[in-house]
């Protein structure tokens, strides 16, 4: 064997093998309980975004008329209090996380890596081994499908065969062509993950949302979600096909906002041009007035056991009482200015 | 030196890539080495992006696995729901005429996969059976050809006089509801209509270890819809009723109304069961919709509940004393339109409109 023949082939061992066995190489281990940090974001995490709250999304038209046609009674319908949310709760989602690896017993290679369930979400599975998405006249489950692979110590995926859902839980609208392309970041006893929701039916823009979690090992997430029953809750949506909604132009809800925080109409329904800090010089002092006071949702998320804390540069409002005035839910109440 | 020499074949056959490679031994150059090298690195890296890819190409039919024993043909016009057992096939809808010949081509390869093999001879299923949903041609279509492809269950099919006749002349059955044959007797030919109509609610049958019903669902997308339940595979197929890939076709001329089609939905949702109570678990109803992906009843419910809600809108405008053309412009269907709307084909999204306006807005027979 000539010199040149040996270098070559040696040189085409070490090329096939890299891109053949790079993914790997190159694995951060994301195994553990991972306890979500509920102060990022977490109005729309724990107690859930107010009616009509679509700031920071770049709805379409079509995106916003389903949006405003949703109204909270379609939870009491018997067909959809079982419906599980789409993978992408994950990030809106209050729950913590626990993350497991598969591995081929024979390789010793990682199939998969799992994302555990959530009360109302589908174990997430991100196959490692290279196959191809279904057939997208296959079905589409509660969980998705999603494939990943490592870029350095990222591990990246794609979720396509999302259902029809939601981005918020007050009914911003996801499609059914939406998919999801994630990022998961450790450093350390952190993880970051971000979500790029991209729906060619309800976006103008993707939705890009990043969430913390933190490395705990009494975290008591369990892997598989709970059992769901249907209950009558409102009898007179019980009659098949009764289907609740708002007609176009009368969502009791859409002025809530504004009449709350003063913020413009057109920031709450998600229009993009709002989502940049360009959008800050059309605001009007006439249409947006800065409150001298926080009036709601100041003194943290008091039902995980915090009550009368208030948020960094806040003040909590007690009503002139000793402790905070607390809805059932634990939260301070003030009730919203009248319509 | 001697070293392989390699010649690649990559396919795709819609459930992921397969790489045949050939070798054999022969005298090469330092060139042509180095050649196979850079080709078998590029097919590497073509299988990978080719991993990617999805549905089949368009007329090309897919054959979707629902459960071990029951399949759906997707591109063949409408979908079309196969059931395998013991007496062979039984198959719901025929597609359209043009792709006949390959739904029979997907047919064969079901026959493949399922043959016995008996003293030596293999034996393969066949067509025992044929329902359809509807006379949308989408569905009947290849009813002719499909039905003479099978097998008659009924004996002396083959030989002449009266047992030609009552076994249709050997060829497989097919039963839709009566007013499907009334329909199809415009423009289709004889060997493609019905051979068994049924008249009343509904038509049941035990074949493949299955229990197989044909229910009627007046007034729906035309007068003749029917929805062909599996109740042991726990599979529905729906006809024009419920359709992933546009708003329903609601054919006002042939007895068709949204109130019929709102209520067969609502019959199916009804009859679909959910992953309740272990939502993550696989067991639930499979629904094989007219067109588009396998879905299950969290997918049904989005779509009647769509087309109730475009129902509604275009009554409140009705009612508000808007025209069928303010209506249009107004476009109820908004929401949804990005979804399941379209501007051109052979139902656009203003054709769906106005047959919503003109069934709110009928008299009633008197």
């Amino acid at each position: 064997m000539t010199r040149f023949l040996r270098v070559s082939i040696i040189a085409s061992a070490v090329l096939i093998c890299t891109l053949v066995c790079a993914p790997a190489f190159a694995q951060v281990d994301l195994n553990g309980g991972w306890q979500a940090l509920e102060h990022e974001d977490w109005i729309e995490r724990a107690p859930g975004s107010d009616p009509v709250d679509y700031t920071g999304l770049a709805l379409s038209d079509a995106g916003r008329a389903k949006s405003l046609s949703y109204t909270y009674a379609q939870l009491a319908m018997l067909e959809r209090q079982c419906l599980y949310y789409v993978p992408a709760y994950v990030v809106w989602g209050p729950q913590g996380l626990r993350i497991w690896n598969e591995w081929d017993p024979v390789r010793g290679s990682v199939v998969a890596w799992k994302i555990s369930a959530a009360v109302d979400r589908d174990v997430i599975t991100i196959w490692m081994d290279g196959r191809p998405h279904p057939s997208e006249n296959a079905f589409y489950p509660f969980s998705g499908f999603t494939t990943g692979r490592w870029e350095g110590d990222v591990l990246v995926a794609r979720t396509t065969h999302n259902k029809a859902g939601y981005l918020r839980r007050n009914g911003a609208a996801s499609s059914d062509k939406a998919t999801v392309d994630w990022r998961f970041i450790r450093h350390g006893d952190f993880l970051t993950v971000m979500a790029v929701i991209t729906d060619p039916v309800y976006l103008t823009e993707p939705d890009v949302v990043t969430r913390v979690w933190a490395l705990d090992s009494r975290s008591g997430s369990s892997p598989t979600p709970t059992p769901c029953v249907p209950v009558t809750e409102l009898p007179r949506i019980e009659e098949i096909g009764s289907v609740p909604h708002h007609l176009p132009g009368k969502n009791p809800d859409v002025n809530e906002l504004t009449q709350r925080y003063r913020i413009p109409s057109e920031a709450i329904l998600g229009y993009a041009e709002t989502l940049y800090p360009e959008y800050r010089k059309k605001l009007r002092p006439e249409t947006f007035i800065t409150q001298d006071k926080c009036g709601r949702y100041c003194c943290g998320w008091v039902a995980l056991g915090d009550p009368g804390t208030s948020a960094p540069g806040l003040t909590c409002i007690t009503n002139g009482g000793p402790k905070p005035n607390f809805t059932p839910l634990g939260n301070p109440f003030i009730p919203p200015p009248p319509r | 030196m001697s070293i392989w020499k390699l010649s690649g074949v990559v396919r795709g056959d819609g459930t992921g890539v397969h790489c045949e490679v050939r070798g054999g031994y022969q005298k090469m150059t330092k060139k042509a080495w180095l050649l196979v090298v850079v080709v078998v690195l590029g097919v590497g890296s073509w299988a990978q992006s080719a991993r990617a890819q999805q549905a089949a190409q368009p007329g090309e039919i897919e054959i979707i696995p629902v459960r071990p024993n029951f399949f759906m043909l997707a591109g063949a016009g409408a979908n079309i729901g196969i059931s395998v057992g013991p007496e062979g096939f039984i198959v719901v809808d025929t597609g359209s005429a043009a792709m006949t010949d390959k739904v029979l081509a997907a047919v064969d390869v079901l026959a493949d996969r399922f043959k016995t093999r008996v003293q030596g001879t293999d034996i393969k299923p066949r067509i025992r059976y044929v329902f359809n949903t509807s006379a949308h041609p989408d569905h009947v279509g290849g009813n002719e050809k499909v039905s003479k492809a099978g097998l008659t269950i009924f004996p002396g099919g083959a030989g002449p006089g009266l047992g030609a006749v009552t076994a249709n002349s050997g060829a497989a059955a097919i039963l839709a509801h009566d007013n499907v044959t009334q329909r199809m007797g415009e423009g289709f030919p004889v060997d493609a209509w019905p051979t068994e109509g049924y008249t009343g609610r509904l038509r049941s049958y035990a074949l493949n270890n299955d229990g197989i019903q044909i229910v009627y669902q007046p007034e729906a997308t035309s007068d003749g819809d029917s929805i062909v339940t599996f109740r042991r595979a726990d599979v529905i197929v729906t006809g024009e009723i419920f359709d992933m890939t546009r708003f329903p076709l609601i054919d006002l001329e042939k007895g068709g109304s949204i109130q019929g089609e709102i209520d067969a939905l609502n019959r199916l949702v009804d009859l679909a069961i959910p992953p309740v109570p272990l939502v993550w678990l696989e067991p639930r109803t499979y629904i094989i919709p007219a067109r588009g992906r396998l879905a299950d009843q969290a997918d049904l419910v989005e779509y009647r509940d769509m087309v109730t809600y475009v129902r509604n809108v275009v009554a409140d405008m009705i009612k508000s004393g808007m025209t069928l053309e303010q209506i249009k412009k107004a476009d109820p269907t908004l929401a949804y339109r990005g979804r399941y709307g379209t501007d051109s084909g052979p139902w656009t999204t203003d054709m769906f409109v106005e047959a919503v306006y003109k069934s709110l807005t009928a008299k009633p027979q008197a």
